[in-house]
C-alpha cells in the first residue's frame, strides 16, 4: 500500500467518467446517424464499470491472515457495449434510408438514442467526476498537513 | 495504564490514528471512483470502535472484583489484556443494504461529508501531534 493510493484511486474513477462522457458525447452527436459501416442505424452505446480488486473481498480460514480485503484498486471500463433498445420508427418516406418494403414501408429506423436520457447521463458523469476532484484535492490537503509534521 | 504511558503512548496512538485515516482516506477514494459501477458495495474503516473496544476491556479488567484464579500459567483468564498499541485498522464491506437499482449502495453526499470529516480529523491528529512535540521542545529546552 502506497502513499499515493488515494491518488491512484481517484485517478482511475476521473479517467473513467472522462470515458464515459466521450460515450454520452458520441451517443449525441450520432443521434440521428441511419447508417453505419456494420449496417443499420447506430446503436447507443453504453459503458459498463467494474471495481479493481487485486486483493480478495474474503476472509476464511482456509486463506492466510495475511490475505485481507483491502481498500479497493479503484475502477475500470469493462466494456463499452451496444444497447439492445429497439430503434426509434419515423414516418419519412422521401428519406434515402427509409425502409421500401414490409409492414414498415415508409419508415425511417433513427437511432435508439434518448437525448433526456444522455443529458441526465452527462450531468451525473460531470457531478462523480467533480467528486473524485474533490477527493484528489482532499488528499493534497491532507499531505500538505502530513508535511508538516514536527515543523514546531 | 493508559496515562501511565506519557507522551510516547499518545504519539504512537495519534500515529496509529493517522494510519487508520489515511487507509479510510484510500478506501473513500474508492467508494466515490465506483459510485456509478453495478453491483459494487461500498467499504468502511473501523478503528475507533476497535480503539475503544480494547480500552473498555481494559477497564474492565482494571475494574473486575472477581477475576478467575490463575493458579497455573496455562490458565486463560477470563478477561485478557489487550495491547492498545495493537489496536489496527479494520475494512469492513456493507453488504446488506442497496441504494439503487443496479445493487450499488454508494451515497455520494455521505462519502463527501465523509472525507470531509476524514481531512478534518487528520489535520487536528497533526496539530495534536505538533503540539506535544512543542511541549516536549519545551520541556528540553528549560535549563534554568
Amino acid at each position: 500500500m502506497g502513499m499515493f493510493d488515494s491518488f491512484n484511486i481517484s485517478a482511475t474513477g476521473l479517467s473513467a467518467q472522462t470515458l464515459r462522457r466521450s460515450v454520452i458525447a458520441s451517443n449525441i452527436a450520432n443521434a440521428t446517424t441511419t447508417r453505419t459501416p456494420e449496417g443499420g442505424p447506430y446503436q447507443r452505446k453504453r459503458i459498463i464499470f467494474e471495481p479493481v480488486n487485486i486483493r480478495p473481498n474474503y476472509k476464511s480460514p482456509l486463506v492466510p491472515g495475511r490475505i485481507e480485503s483491502g481498500p479497493g484498486e479503484g475502477v475500470r471500463v469493462l466494456k463499452i457495449e451496444e444497447d439492445k433498445a429497439p430503434f426509434r420508427l419515423v414516418y419519412d418516406p422521401n428519406h434515402p434510408d427509409a425502409i421500401q418494403i414490409g409492414p414498415k414501408k415508409g419508415y425511417v429506423e433513427m437511432p435508439n438514442v434518448q437525448i433526456v436520457t444522455e443529458m441526465t447521463d452527462m450531468i451525473e458523469a460531470t457531478r462523480a467526476y467533480e467528486a473524485n476532484v474533490n477527493m484528489v484535492n482532499n488528499a493534497k490537503a491532507m499531505f500538505n498537513k502530513a508535511l508538516e509534521i514536527g515543523r514546531v | 495504564m493508559f496515562e501511565a504511558g506519557g507522551t510516547n503512548t499518545t504519539n504512537f496512538l495519534l500515529e496509529r490514528a493517522l494510519d487508520a485515516e489515511s487507509v479510510r482516506r484510500k478506501v473513500i477514494s474508492n467508494n466515490v471512483a465506483n459510485v456509478d459501477t453495478p453491483h459494487f458495495k461500498r467499504s468502511e474503516v473501523n478503528f475507533e470502535s476497535e480503539l475503544k473496544r480494547a480500552i473498555d476491556q481494559n477497564r474492565e479488567l482494571a475494574e473486575n472484583d472477581y477475576p478467575g484464579a490463575v493458579t497455573d500459567e496455562k490458565h486463560i483468564p477470563f478477561i485478557q489484556m489487550r495491547d492498545v498499541k495493537g489496536v489496527g485498522s479494520r475494512i469492513n464491506l456493507d453488504y446488506s443494504t442497496s441504494l439503487r437499482n443496479d445493487g450499488n449502495n454508494v451515497d455520494i453526499e455521505k462519502e463527501m461529508v465523509d472525507a470531509a470529516k476524514n481531512l478534518m480529523r487528520y489535520n487536528a491528529f497533526i496539530t495534536s501531534l505538533n503540539q506535544n512535540f512543542k511541549v516536549l521542545k519545551m520541556a528540553m529546552r528549560t535549563n534554568g
